[in-house]
């Protein structure tokens, strides 16, 4: 089973696959007719209309169903591209074993449990670090003198870089991560174009990762 | 009665899966487009530019 017939109008790359005769001037049936099966085996052969089809049939039904489990739009994006990712790299072992809706939701469910477990494990290590997660006494976690040293000095970087980002770029930071707002919802919000709320978001990540390189950097003598 | 489309799950977890079509939740476009085309060209270097006739 391969699922309903997807409903929406066709992306400008597949129309003109949706029109054109094939092999012996036989025309056959719509791209978007066709079974997964029939699709993926394209796809394994490089057809780009096949891919954008598939793509297509299954983006919005991974997304919501990755969505309504997290609640969080940049998650939620992470592990649409995580799941994608593990479909199309593992087409070929997929061998016709169940049938590619099955198969591809497995894929789904197995991202998200592992996306869940992963944050699980991340608030239980919080919590045992007590209320200071930067100085704790616990034996699980607990930080060597000049490890709490490195933690303080990246603390006091990131407050001196977040400083020099302009403050609707930390409001769109916050909005998206704290708040798990869309870029449309964001500029919106900020009076900002979609691009330059992007722009400013990398930025930001930019930011926090320079933060992470210098404390390395200062950590290893020359 | 309901059949079980594969052994592993059941016809009501992947209708669940399915009604996703309809949902009103949207992804933003150009995360959209970027990852298709991130995965194409995934696709391509995995399994080479085709041969297929229809490509054009």
């Amino acid at each position: 089973m391969s699922g309903p017939t997807n409903s929406r109008a066709p992306s400008a790359a597949t129309s003109s696959a949706l029109a054109s005769p094939r092999l012996g001037g036989k025309p056959l049936e719509p791209l978007d007719t066709w079974t997964d099966e029939a699709l993926f085996a394209e796809v394994a052969r490089g057809s780009e209309p096949h891919f954008n089809v598939l793509y297509e049939r299954y983006f919005q039904r991974i997304y919501a169903f990755v969505y309504l489990r997290i609640r969080n739009h940049a998650d939620a994006e992470e592990l649409t591209q995580e799941t994608f990712t593990v479909v199309f790299r593992a087409a070929e072992a997929w061998g016709g074993r169940a049938s590619p809706l099955a198969w591809v939701y497995g894929i789904a469910k197995n991202t998200i449990s592992n996306h869940l477990r992963r944050l699980r494990t991340g608030r239980e290590r919080l919590e045992q670090a007590g209320p200071n997660p930067l100085v704790t006494t616990s034996p699980i976690w607990s930080y060597t003198p000049e490890e709490q040293l490195d933690l303080d000095r990246c603390a006091s970087q990131l407050d001196e870089r977040l400083s020099g980002v302009a403050a609707w770029q930390a409001e769109a930071f916050l909005l998206r991560h704290g708040e798990n707002c869309t870029i449309p919802e964001i500029s919106k919000r900020t009076g900002r174009s979609s691009d330059a709320v992007r722009s400013g978001l990398y930025r930001v990540k930019k930011l926090l990762m320079e933060v992470g390189v210098d404390s390395s950097a200062q950590e290893r003598p020359e | 009665m309901p059949k079980e489309i594969a052994a592993e799950f059941s016809t009501e977890e992947l209708m669940e899966f399915l009604e996703g079509d309809l949902h009103p939740t949207q992804a933003d476009p150009e995360f959209k487009e970027r990852l298709r085309r991130d995965l194409w060209a995934m696709v391509q270097e995995r399994y080479g530019r085709g041969t297929d006739e229809t490509e054009h």
